[in-house]
C-alpha cells in the first residue's frame, strides 16, 4: 500500500538542498542548499501553495548543511562547510543575523537544539561535538568540546527530555552524551553500523531511537536500565533489505512511523505494528519487535533524498528535499492513528 | 618532492572505435551508454604527479568498467601504479569530476580501488563514495584546481 498520495514541489534553490527543517509550529519550513543560501517557506494562505518568506544569504561563504529551529521558533541556527554556525532571528517578516559561533576547524556539518532552548549542539569534520549555552543578548557561550569520535561527526540530535545527545559518525558509531558535573560525558557508544551513519532520531517518548547508515539498514535501539538503574541503550532490531544504497536521512513521527530517504531516490514509511507477526520477509526479529514497511514511493525525487521530516501538528505530512535542488510536500494517507 | 613511483611502466595509448564508427540500430534510437563510452570519458585524465595519462599508466581500463544504462548505476574501479600511492583519492576524485560533468544526473556512481590494489583501499574508498565529503573536496579551490588540472589532458 503506498503512502504517498500528492507532491507539490517547491523550486527555488540553484543546488542540491542537503536539508529542511520544520519551524516547532509547523508553520514554516526552512531549507538550505549547496547554493550557500537558506530559505523560508509559508503556506500562502487558504487557497494553499508554498512560497518563499524569505531569502537568508550573504552569510555563509560555502554550503549550508542543516539549519535547526529554537523551541520557540523565533530563532533559527544554521550550520555551513565555512565552519560556522550562524544564529538568525525573525522580527515581522524580516530575517537578521544577530550572532556567529566560530571555533569548529572546518565544516559543521549538523546543529541542534536542545528542547529547552539553553544549548545548541554542533559538530564537525573536526571530529568534534560543541556544546554551546545561550545566553541573555544573543551571546552564546561554548561550554564544552567533545573530542570522542574518531571521524567526521556527521549530525548531532537531542533526547526529546534535553539530558542526552546523540551524535553520529563516519567513525560507524553513534555516541550518546550526558551531563555529569558540569562536563558532558560519553555514556555510551552504539556500534553495530557496518558504515557511516548519517543521521539519527528519537521517538516521541524517548524510549527508542532509529540510525540510517551508508551500510543501507536502519537500526533501532532500546533504552533500557542497567543494574545500577543507569539508562542503557541496546540494538532491538535492524531494518534491512529495503534501501540499494546509503540511507541519509531518517526520522520517527508522533504515530510512530519512521520515514527514510535515501540515495536510492526512495521514500520509505515503516511501522511497529502492535501485534508483532510471526514472520515478516525481510525484517528481523528482535526484542524491540518488528517494523514493517508501510509504503515506498519510488523515484520520490529525480536524485538521491538527503533530507525527509515530518510536519508538526499535521500528522500525516512530511517535507523531503534532494540533490535534484527541489523541496516537496508529501500527504501521506492511510497512516495509523 | 620525492616522486612516489618514479618510474612507472608506460602502456600505449589504444586506438579505439569511435563513438560515430560504432553501428547504431536506428537513427531514432539512443545507443545505451557503454563502459567503452565511459572509458573514452577518463582514459585521458592525467596523473597527478606524472604527464601521462591513466590508461598510459594502466590505471583505468574498459573491463574495469560496469554499467548499467536501464539501471542509471556505474561503477569504475581504479589501480593505482603501487600499492602506497597517496594520490589515489586525488586520482579517484579526478575521474568522479570527469564523470559528473559528462554523464546525465541520473547516474549513480560508485568509484572503487580495484580489490587489492591499494594498503589503504577500505578508507580511500569511504572517502571517495561519501557525498558530502565530496562536496566539500569540491568547494576547496586548490583542491579543484589539481582536479582540473588532470582533466586537460596530457599536454602535447
Amino acid at each position: 500500500e503506498p503512502v504517498e498520495i500528492s507532491a507539490e514541489s517547491t523550486h527555488g534553490h540553484t543546488d542540491r538542498v542537503w536539508s529542511v527543517t520544520w519551524s516547532p509550529a509547523g508553520d514554516f519550513l526552512a531549507s538550505c542548499a549547496g547554493d550557500k543560501t537558506v530559505r523560508i517557506w509559508s503556506e500562502a494562505g487558504p487557497s494553499g501553495g508554498w512560497h518563499c518568506a524569505a531569502v537568508l544569504e550573504d552569510s555563509h561563504s560555502r554550503t549550508v548543511r542543516s539549519c535547526a529551529w529554537s523551541p520557540g521558533g523565533r530563532q533559527l541556527a544554521t550550520a555551513s562547510f565555512d565552519a560556522t554556525t550562524a544564529i538568525w532571528q525573525r522580527e515581522g517578516q524580516e530575517w537578521e543575523q544577530v550572532a556567529v559561533l566560530e571555533g569548529h576547524e572546518n565544516e559543521v556539518k549538523s546543529v541542534a537544539w536542545s528542547p529547552s532552548g539553553m544549548l545548541v549542539a554542533t559538530c564537525s569534520r573536526d571530529k568534534s561535538v560543541w556544546l554551546w549555552e545561550s545566553l541573555p543578548g544573543n551571546e552564546f557561550e561554548c561550554v564544552d568540546v567533545k573530542q570522542g569520535h574518531s571521524q567526521d561527526v556527521k549530525m548531532v540530535a537531542w533526547h526529546p527530555d534535553g539530558d542526552v545527545l546523540a551524535s553520529a559518525s563516519y567513525d560507524d558509531t553513534i555516541k550518546l552524551w550526558t551531563e555529569s558535573d558540569d562536563e558532558w560525558i560519553c555514556a555510551q557508544t552504539l556500534v553495530g553500523h557496518e558504515s557511516t551513519v548519517w543521521a539519527v532520531a528519537f521517538n516521541t517518548s524517548g524510549s527508542q531511537m532509529v540510525s540510517c547508515s551508508a551500510d543501507t539498514t536502519l537500526r533501532v535501539w532500546n533504552c533500557t536500565s542497567n543494574v545500577d538503574g543507569d539508562p542503557n541503550w541496546k540494538l532491538a532490531t535492524t531494518i534491512t533489505g529495503y534501501h540499494t544504497r546509503p540511507v541519509y536521512s531518517v526520522d520517527w513521527s508522533h504515530q510512530n512511523v519512521i520515514v527514510t530517504g535515501s540515495g536510492d531516490n526512495a521514500i520509505r514509511c515503516f511501522v511497529q505494528p502492535q501485534q508483532a507477526p510471526s514472520e515478516v520477509p525481510g525484517i528481523s526479529l528482535g526484542p524491540g519487535g518488528a517494523f514493517q514497511l508501510l509504503g515506498c514511493k519510488e523515484q520520490a525525487h529525480d536524485a538521491d533524498v538527503n533530507c525527509v521530516q515530518w510536519r508538526p501538528h499535521h500528522p500525516s505530512e512530511l517535507a523531503s528535499c534532494g540533490d535534484d535542488g527541489i523541496i516537496k510536500l508529501w500527504l501521506a494517507h492511510e497512516l495509523p492513528d | 618532492m620525492d616522486l612516489i613511483n618514479p618510474e612507472p611502466i608506460i602502456h600505449e595509448r589504444k586506438n579505439l572505435k569511435s563513438n560515430t564508427d560504432r553501428t547504431t540500430t536506428s537513427e531514432d534510437q539512443r545507443d545505451a551508454i557503454d563502459p567503452l563510452e565511459i572509458f573514452e570519458h577518463i582514459r585521458d585524465i592525467t596523473d597527478p604527479e606524472h604527464p601521462y595519462s591513466l590508461e598510459q599508466l594502466n590505471v583505468v581500463s574498459e573491463d574495469l568498467i560496469d554499467i548499467s544504462d536501464d539501471k542509471s548505476s556505474l561503477r569504475v574501479q581504479f589501480t593505482p601504479t603501487v600499492q602506497h600511492c597517496s594520490m589515489a583519492t586525488l586520482i579517484g576524485l579526478c575521474i568522479r569530476v570527469k564523470l559528473m560533468r559528462v554523464l546525465p544526473s541520473r547516474f549513480k556512481v560508485d568509484i572503487l580501488i580495484t580489490p587489492g590494489g591499494h594498503s589503504t583501499e577500505e578508507a580511500v574508498n569511504k572517502q571517495l563514495n561519501d557525498k558530502e565529503r565530496v562536496a566539500a573536496a569540491l568547494e576547496n579551490p586548490s583542491l579543484v584546481q589539481m582536479v582540473n588540472n588532470s582533466l586537460q589532458g596530457p599536454k602535447p
